[in-house]
């Protein structure tokens, strides 16, 4: 491969890695601040890619907008509802993880991939060339660096982001201050939810979503948290773009089908490798 | 006094109880010759119960019994299913079946059989010593991973058809097995060391259990009989494939066998198995059938976690099933001499330890932080045979640390200790308890949901123990020996009386019965006084004395009364902020004080 | 002083741990602004106390009353928004956050970003050591000056009561001295009433007002502070003061 060539996929992972921050945080900020492994990630990404392409070109931009923010604003509800109703009620982590199994189950009924089969035609995809970068993708790239800078914004910057980093440090701390970690956590819970649909929105025109793909996301996320750690968002994002970057020279280099072979071994060698870290931050808190 | 077998309120005979597997045979075996007059969906019906029965056992036997779930079962199947398929080419390849080209069913299962076995074991080396959660979540993960991995690269191997009936036969052979394995671990004492580390893995690594080792071995027996399953099903069909070799709907189906029917309950797997393939019978398709188990396996979790045959034996005292003949309630009271192997010193009042005699314990040095803090710094402890020393010092002293690096739970940053002269210094608890140092704990722990007498027999000494013991259940010398020990300590009365309704003095009795049935050298009482009664200590002090002089046991002993440590023992630690500031007897000690 | 309400009253508690009674039948009144301590040995029931005043472990039978407002049955979240702050033995802080961060955390219920800074400003005044290190991540401050920044951070609130458990516990002399004259001036200043479970340390028993011996989780004495040093000191074999300087 020669320079410019590994230039360009080097330009072309950094335009991917802001999306893949998004999804590596949303993961990465559940767990944390609510404790759940979101076993649903993928699904949720997948709704966001649905969403983002069932409507495209269809309705007038701006109402294509609006119906994006409807979508979000409804994730954001919805998962708010679902942690506060039946996830925090759970006595234990088994039965949070059969529950989300139950709605695992209840999306591949629904068979969403179906819908999403003809309307996904992303004008550039990995992996492909010739190496061009069309101006709708650097937009959209640019709205997920956007999208990124927001939320570290609040999430350093404003107390709600105090507040969440306190509930998931130490949440017994947090309520010995009289904030209702439930909710916190619930919140905590529905903004990683959102996060993981903008990625998904934002991804759809970036990177493959079909038939069989849902967990292969799920996994992506769990690859970026097996590189980086829980530890802080400075790391998440950088294995955001670790495995941007990999993702785009190994697809390039041979093939999608060896190169998914190779990330998901290394995502299992790895989730090896930090479990014993990862496990801490995996028992229920008072 | 009696215990007698029992299971739950139905009281079953013992022979009965092994002769149900062999009823179950029969049953099968005669809807078998008639299943052709039933018409095929009945054989199909039959075919798959015995299936679900196989895998719900299999399944049950490691995860019912640890409380570790396996939610990865579907790889050892595709494992299964795969090593048959290249285990067929290999032959073929190598000319190894002459008859035929490909390996025949029976051919084909010991490779299978080993290779789950061995992926059990490496799976289990990798992660078992992690919690449970994490657990459960790694063999959830690493299925996505096989399952995507192998959907991906679609590997696909024919198989060689089977003679008719074979796949019946084998599927009733395991489902059999299945059975009696998950029978034989309610009666065997390997059973029994599976439930102590589904009960408490610190206490039973404290008593000697290598908990690591025995949830390693379970999990790769588990998965031998997973994957011989995924073996004889690969058979089912014409060749080997992603679809029919990693189907992802197996998890909730497996657990759901298991747990609906009646968790950790040997005949749990055939209730359910029973009410699942019924059910499914009328379901459209794949996708119904995974959301409708998925959903039974949570309600059954969330509401009824016991499943059908725990609720309708709410007593649930399906435990261990230990038999105490009669002659052991009529054992004479002075017989207690040999039951700890040290002679009778003689010598009650003068000098209760033997100053000429080899330390018990030397720790040397011990050096101890936690990231910044320093918490032990220049630890050094002598004990005698015989002695006791007591360690006193205010809450964060770092008393307890020093009982938890001296007994291997802890790794101290540097520190020499010897036991006798037995360097233990980075050895795991259990290997500690087996070289005869043992502790309690504060707060106390016990195995609660057993009784008094149960709770001395599990943690019997298991040095020395011959591998054909794990096989039978606790014979009559370790009973007696807990009924000894029990007398001692005056708790015999208790003797049937479930741990969790002893009163708290009585528990913290218990915990010092217990330590003594490995014949340990020395004991390391973790606050012993805490939260007793001055009666109640009077009587510890009593059986310690007791214990020093007439068996020469050494004791290390942390409090914070230091009235009851000056009671107790000879020489006293005072210990300040990780170090020991002052040593002397119990008098030098006050004097220094005031 | 003592025509006024109490602020705080325990009616006849009694908590337990499992199935056995720790707490017995403890009653105790606090007013405005005055320090209260309540002494005890290892196994008096302190802790248990304190768990069962944050509501960390449930109440068996008895009564707590805030401002003349039956409390009993609020969780520790409503307790701390009514004005009763909780310091436990724990160590507490956000470690990976910043002292001040910390500090803003702390105000969660301050309405208004101005009265946070105020209060933000007293505390520095009070703690000037929390001052220095502001920016500084709460894991780099050493065990004493965390202690000081949770006391800190529990008062940003601006709570009535303030309730610890085991203040001083591995702290060094000086830490313990600076945090305990913070806590005085805090009464003074602010005529915050602070109730203190502690071993019977000279420098605490020195800064109450009144306290109260507990023993094996019942009340043996209460009385005033010259009284309860009096007494302490006759009983010093019960409170085992070899083991503490």
């Amino acid at each position: 491969m020669d320079s410019s060539t590994f230039i360009q996929l080097t330009i072309h992972g950094l335009i991917i890695s802001a999306a893949y921050a998004l999804l590596g945080i949303g993961f990465a900020l559940i767990w944390r601040v609510s404790g759940i492994v979101n076993l649903l990630h993928g699904e949720v990404m997948f709704a966001g890619a649905v969403l983002a392409s069932g409507i495209h070109g269809q309705i007038a931009p701006i109402g294509y907008v609006i119906s994006l923010i409807a979508g979000v604003s409804v994730a954001f509800l919805l998962s708010f509802l679902i942690y506060r109703m039946v996830l925090s009620q759970l006595d234990n982590p088994i039965q949070e993880i059969l529950f989300l199994l139950l709605l695992k189950a209840l999306f591949a009924l629904i068979g969403f991939e179906v819908i999403l089969a003809p309307a996904i035609n992303p004008a550039w995809r990995i992996g492909q060339t010739p190496l061009t970068i069309s101006q709708p993708q650097l937009a959209i790239s640019l709205i997920a660096v956007l999208a990124l800078g927001v939320f570290l914004v609040v999430y350093y910057r404003f107390q709600i982001g105090r507040i969440l980093r306190a509930v998931a440090e130490h949440s017994l701390a947090a309520r010995f201050l009289g904030i209702d970690v439930n909710r916190i956590k619930g919140i905590g819970f529905a903004i990683g939810v959102t996060l993981a649909l903008v990625a998904g929105i934002l991804l759809s025109q970036l990177a493959y979503f079909g038939p069989g793909n849902v967990t292969a996301w799920t996994l992506k996320a769990f690859a970026i948290i097996a590189l980086a750690g829980l530890r802080s968002i400075g790391s998440v994002i950088g294995g955001a773009v670790s495995v941007a970057l990999l993702e785009t020279y190994l697809v390039a280099s041979m093939g999608t089908g060896s190169a998914q072979v190779i990330l998901l071994l290394l995502t299992g060698v790895l989730l090896l490798v930090r479990l014993p870290s990862l496990s801490l931050y995996l028992e229920k808190a008072v | 006094m009696t215990t007698s077998s029992h299971i739950g309120r139905f009281r079953l005979n013992r022979s009965w109880y092994w002769l149900s597997p062999f009823l179950l045979i029969a049953l099968f075996l005669i809807l078998r010759q008639i299943y052709p007059y039933l018409g095929l969906p009945t054989a199909i019906f039959l075919s798959s119960v015995l299936m679900w029965i196989s895998l719900a056992s299999a399944w049950s036997a490691f995860s019912a019994h640890t409380d570790y779930w396996n939610l990865g079962v579907v790889v050892f199947w595709g494992l299964g299913a795969y090593t048959a398929g290249f285990a067929g080419q290999a032959a073929a390849l190598f000319g190894l079946n002459s008859s035929n080209a490909a390996l025949s069913l029976f051919q084909a299962l010991p490779p299978a059989i080993f290779a789950g076995a061995l992926m059990g074991l490496l799976i289990g080396a990798l992660t078992l010593h992690l919690s449970r959660t994490a657990f459960a979540l790694m063999t959830l993960v690493l299925a996505w991973i096989a399952h995507t991995l192998l959907t991906g690269i679609g590997w696909q191997i024919p198989i060689s058809p089977v003679q008719p009936g074979e796949i019946y036969t084998a599927l009733l052979v395991f489902a059999t097995l299945g059975l009696l394995l998950n029978m034989w671990l309610y009666r065997s004492q390997w059973g029994a060391t599976l439930m102590l580390i589904r009960e408490d893995e610190r206490l039973a690594a404290s008593q000697g259990v290598n908990i690591n080792a025995v949830k390693i071995a379970m999990l790769s027996i588990s998965g031998g009989l997973t994957a011989a399953i995924g073996c004889i099903m690969a058979y089912d069909s014409s060749y080997i494939s992603p679809d029919t070799a990693l189907p992802f709907a197996l998890v909730p189906v497996t657990l759901a066998c298991a747990i609906l029917g009646g968790y950790r309950h040997p005949w749990g797997p055939v209730i359910g198995a029973l009410v699942l393939v019924s059910t499914s019978t009328v379901l459209p398709n794949v996708s119904m059938l995974l959301v409708i188990t998925t959903l039974v396996l949570f309600i059954c979790v969330r509401f009824m976690p016991q499943g059908i045959l725990g609720y309708l034996d709410p007593i649930g005292r399906w435990s261990l099933a230990i038999s105490v003949s009669k002659s052991a309630t009529t054992l004479p009271t002075n017989e207690m001499h040999t039951a700890l192997p040290y002679p009778v010193s003689g010598d009650v009042d003068n000098a209760s330890y033997q100053p000429d005699a080899p330390p018990v314990l030397i720790v040397r040095d011990m050096n101890y932080n936690v990231e910044a803090l320093q918490v032990l710094t220049s630890v050094n402890i002598h004990v005698l045979r015989g002695q006791a020393i007591g360690l006193v010092g205010p809450h964060d002293s770092g008393k307890s640390a020093i009982l938890d690096c001296i007994s291997g739970f802890t790794r101290a940053q540097s520190a020499d200790i010897f036991l006798l002269s037995e360097d233990i210094t980075h050895l795991p608890p259990w290997l500690i308890n087996r070289y005869g140092l043992v502790r309690t704990f504060t707060p106390v722990r016990l195995f609660k949901s057993l009784t008094v007498l149960e709770n001395l027999v599990v943690v019997r000494n298991w040095r020395g123990l011959s591998t054909w013991a794990w096989f039978t259940s606790f014979p009559d010398e370790i009973v007696n020996d807990a009924m000894q020990i029990l007398r001692l300590i005056r708790l015999h009365e208790l003797a049937d009386v479930p741990a969790r309704q002893l009163s708290f003095e009585h528990q913290r009795l218990l915990m010092l019965g217990m330590v003594l049935m490995s014949r340990p050298h020395i004991v390391l009482l973790d606050e012993p006084s805490a939260g007793m009664s001055d009666a109640s200590c009077d009587e510890l002090a009593r059986l310690v004395r007791r214990l020093r002089i007439e068996y020469g046991l050494a004791f290390l002993i942390t409090d914070s009364n230091l009235r009851f440590v000056s009671r107790v023992c000879d020489q006293i630690l005072v210990l300040r902020s990780g170090r020991i500031v002052a040593e002397g007897t119990a008098s030098e000690i006050a004097e220094q004080a005031s | 002083m003592m025509a006024e309400r109490p602020l705080l009253t325990l009616n006849a508690l009694t908590a337990a741990y499992g199935n056995t009674a720790i707490v017995k039948d403890f009653t105790l009144d606090i007013v405005s602004g005055e320090i209260v301590t309540v002494l005890g040995a290892n196994d008096s029931g302190k802790t248990t106390l304190f768990l069962a005043l944050s509501r960390l472990i449930p109440i068996w039978s008895g009564s707590i009353w805030f401002d003349g407002h039956d409390v009993t049955a609020l969780s520790l979240e409503s307790l701390v928004q009514l004005g009763i702050a909780f310091l436990p033995q724990q160590r507490l802080t956000f470690n990976t956050m910043s002292v001040e961060d910390n500090l803003k955390v702390g105000a969660f219920t301050l309405p208004q970003r101005s009265s946070y800074q105020m209060q933000r400003d007293y505390i520095f005044e009070l703690f000037p050591r929390l001052a220095e290190r502001r920016q500084h991540k709460a894991k780099h401050l050493s065990g004493g000056e965390q202690r000081l920044l949770e006391i800190a951070r529990a008062i940003m609130s601006r709570p009535r009561l303030l309730i610890l458990d085991q203040p001083s516990a591995g702290l060094a002399p000086y830490i313990r001295w600076q945090m305990l004259e913070g806590l005085q001036t805090l009464k003074q200043d602010t005529g915050l009433s602070i109730l203190i479970l502690e071993q019977a340390i000279p420098q605490v028993m020195n800064i109450a007002d009144r306290g109260c011996m507990l023993v094996r989780g019942m009340k043996t004495f209460e009385g005033t502070r010259e009284e309860l040093i009096e007494f302490a000191d006759i009983d010093s074999h019960r409170m085992d003061r070899a083991d503490y300087p």
